[in-house]
């Protein structure tokens, strides 16, 4: 245990201090910032460009109160019907609202381009109600009391369910949809990666005689989980990492209110995708990532040097690649139970990118999740365990030659 | 156990320090007592660099000699030097022979390999032989030596090559420049017939009967191999 640990950790702190681990963790971080941020540009410019104006002329005490409640959309600057009319002509304007008074009553005219502003409309028709309210009330020798009592409106009270469970249901929809393609993702970019990692880190001992002076100081089955343990440890802390990064993310984004009212709007969908995602669905993820690892280091201890990696690893490479498409196959619903994503779902690595997408679909249930999470770590003990034990016949045989030549070749000289 | 392969076997992207304490502390050496050696070491074989200098760094000769430091640093029973020298020039190469008999005089076993016999009859006290895998000599320096017998002598005089030549006992006159003559006895027991012939009773400044070399053993074993 003791040989394991420094090998594990020097493997692991010289993974984490290097400069293409901080590039790894950093790359995905900055091009989320740069998307948020030309897609705020664009959002801003678009607002810009959209930004609804009008005018307001006429009725001095109207066109203060609704300068104070929309003065975003209020051109205060134009104060003649004339002008507003000039700067409709030029497109300066969307139109102008004229508020004036005869016979006690107001009267309110918009002409535009296009309707007017329903938030606009709003608060304008509401401070005009009010005061006609009033000079109803003084005309008609009312007393406010009884004003009061003409004012009494049916009581209404709406009950739209229905529509509310509707839009709750589009969201966990969405956000299962999501999930899936997002676990998908994941699972691809970070297989692949850290299956090259690995393949690359025992192939650089292979093309030198390293692994003959550590293997006189070392059992290669140590040895070989050692490193492998690394390179597991170094995903785990990158997940770690973009976890903290993302709940950190969404405190500080809460703190604005544009981002706390779209969280509080889209509420079902967000909690939906976070537990569809940190579930046992990220747990296969984790399992098909460490599946992928060990079988990147046996098709690393197949190349002949550091150069060789890339090409070993291929048949690896192509499997991925097979199941990631693959996957695509049973994202919808009606797919997910398909009698290939049944099998598939329990085929350890396989499971990694079906079962997540059966688990969410609801067409398998979490028991159906424990069994093929099961057969994934029963398969990965038992290669890690078989392939320790060759690791040493694999890292000193140097022949060339097919990839099963190399393996035949390799188990021969035992 | 410690062990020297014949190719560099070093992780090019650690210092020197981080490269000689992981490789001790997988033979069961503890950190600080690795670090408290290091710098006596790197001293010692006069490496051309900082403890913190990448591996990288260093040129084909230091990174040898930093590879024989992770070897022995550990203080280890069983040595193995797979052509130590390979790479180093003279004056290097002394001070690993130096370190060697150092190793030695500690009381380690130490199993060396080279096909540089001068320098395996200069440090080994037993010598094994392999040839396609079979062991065709076994023994002392001087026990396989002595099995080919004392036919060399390397000798100082007037007498020209054509006479040396034409004595008894002669197989061949090599001459070596200012009248330092090489000959080969067909049997050692000429030795003395031949003393006394370029002596003549006289001071002779060099007569000196030997067995052959390690280097003219293996030649010859070789040749054997050719032939």
């Amino acid at each position: 245990m003791h040989k394991f640990n420094i090998v594990f950790m020097r493997n692991y702190l010289l993974h984490l201090k290097s400069k293409s681990f901080i590039a790894l963790l950093v790359t995905p971080i900055i091009s989320v910032l740069i998307s948020a941020g030309i897609g705020g540009l664009v959002a801003g410019s678009t607002s810009n460009f959209d930004n609804y104006q009008v005018a307001v002329v006429g009725d001095s005490n109207v066109k203060s109160e609704l300068v104070s409640k929309d003065k975003d959309s209020i051109d205060t600057s134009i104060k003649s019907e004339s002008t507003a009319k000039k700067e409709l002509k030029k497109d300066n304007i969307d139109g102008y609202i004229k508020v004036s008074k005869e016979n006690n009553q107001y009267k309110i005219n918009f002409v535009g381009s296009s309707s007017l502003d329903s938030d606009v409309k709003t608060d304008l028709l509401s401070i005009v109600n009010q005061k006609q309210a009033d000079i109803n009330v003084k005309t008609s020798n009312v007393t406010s009391e009884q004003y009061k009592q003409l004012s009494v409106k049916p009581a209404f009270k709406s009950s739209v369910t229905d529509k509310e469970k509707k839009q709750k249901s589009d969201q966990t929809s969405s956000a299962n949809t999501a999930s899936i393609y997002v676990l998908i993702f994941i699972s691809y970019f970070f297989t692949l990666i850290y299956a090259s990692i690995m393949s690359t880190t025992i192939a650089k001992e292979k093309g030198t005689k390293i692994s003959e002076v550590i293997f006189s100081s070392v059992s290669p089955s140590t040895y070989f989980s050692g490193k492998v343990g690394a390179v597991i440890a170094l995903m785990a802390t990158q997940m770690l990492i973009y976890s903290g990064v993302g709940v950190s993310a969404y405190f500080i984004l809460n703190m604005y209110p544009f981002f706390n009212s779209l969280f509080t709007s889209q509420h079902v969908l967000i909690s939906t995708f976070i537990g569809n995602i940190f579930s046992i669905n990220l747990l296969f993820i984790f399992v098909g990532l460490i599946i992928a690892i060990v079988l990147a280091a046996i098709c690393g201890s197949l190349s002949a040097n550091v150069e060789g990696a890339a090409k070993s690893s291929q048949p690896l490479v192509f499997l991925i690649l097979f199941i990631f498409v693959l996957s695509f196959n049973f994202v919808n619903d009606g797919f997910s139970d398909s009698i290939f994503s049944q099998i598939g779902s329990y085929i350890p690595l396989f499971s990694s990118f079906l079962m997540p997408i059966r688990l969410i679909n609801h067409a398998a249930n979490f028991f159906e999740g424990i069994i093929s999470l099961l057969i994934a770590i029963v398969f990965i003990t038992f290669v890690t365990y078989k392939f320790s034990n060759v690791y040493k016949l694999f890292m000193l045989n140097s022949e060339e030659g097919s990839f099963f030549k190399r393996i035949k070749s390799a188990l021969n000289n035992k | 156990m410690g062990y020297l392969p014949e190719e560099r076997s070093l992780f090019e992207d650690l210092t020197i320090e981080s490269q000689i304490t992981y490789f001790a502390e997988l033979k069961g050496r503890d950190k600080k007592w690795v670090k408290e050696r290091i710098d006596s070491w790197l001293k010692r074989f006069e490496v051309k660099g900082e403890a913190k200098d990448k591996i990288k760094s260093l040129s084909k000769g230091n990174q040898q000699k930093v590879q024989l430091i992770c070897t022995l640093i550990h203080e280890p029973k069983l040595v193995i030097l797979d052509e130590p020298f390979s790479g180093l020039d003279p004056v290097n190469a002394d001070l690993l022979k130096k370190e060697i008999i150092r190793t030695k005089e500690n009381g380690a076993a130490i199993i060396f390999s080279s096909h540089d016999m001068n320098n395996v009859e200069e440090l080994c006290d037993h010598v094994v032989m392999l040839r396609n895998g079979n062991v065709v000599l076994n023994g002392s320096v001087d026990e396989i030596r002595n099995q080919f017998g004392k036919k060399y002598v390397f000798v100082t005089t007037d007498m020209s090559v054509n006479e040396l030549a034409a004595l008894d006992g002669v197989s061949e006159v090599v001459a070596r420049g200012h009248n330092r003559y090489k000959i080969t006895l067909t049997d050692e027991e000429y030795g003395k017939a031949l003393f006394n012939a370029v002596s003549r009773g006289e001071y002779i400044e060099e007569f000196s009967q030997q067995p052959p070399t390690l280097d003219e053993i293996f030649r010859e074993k070789a040749v054997a191999k050719h032939a």
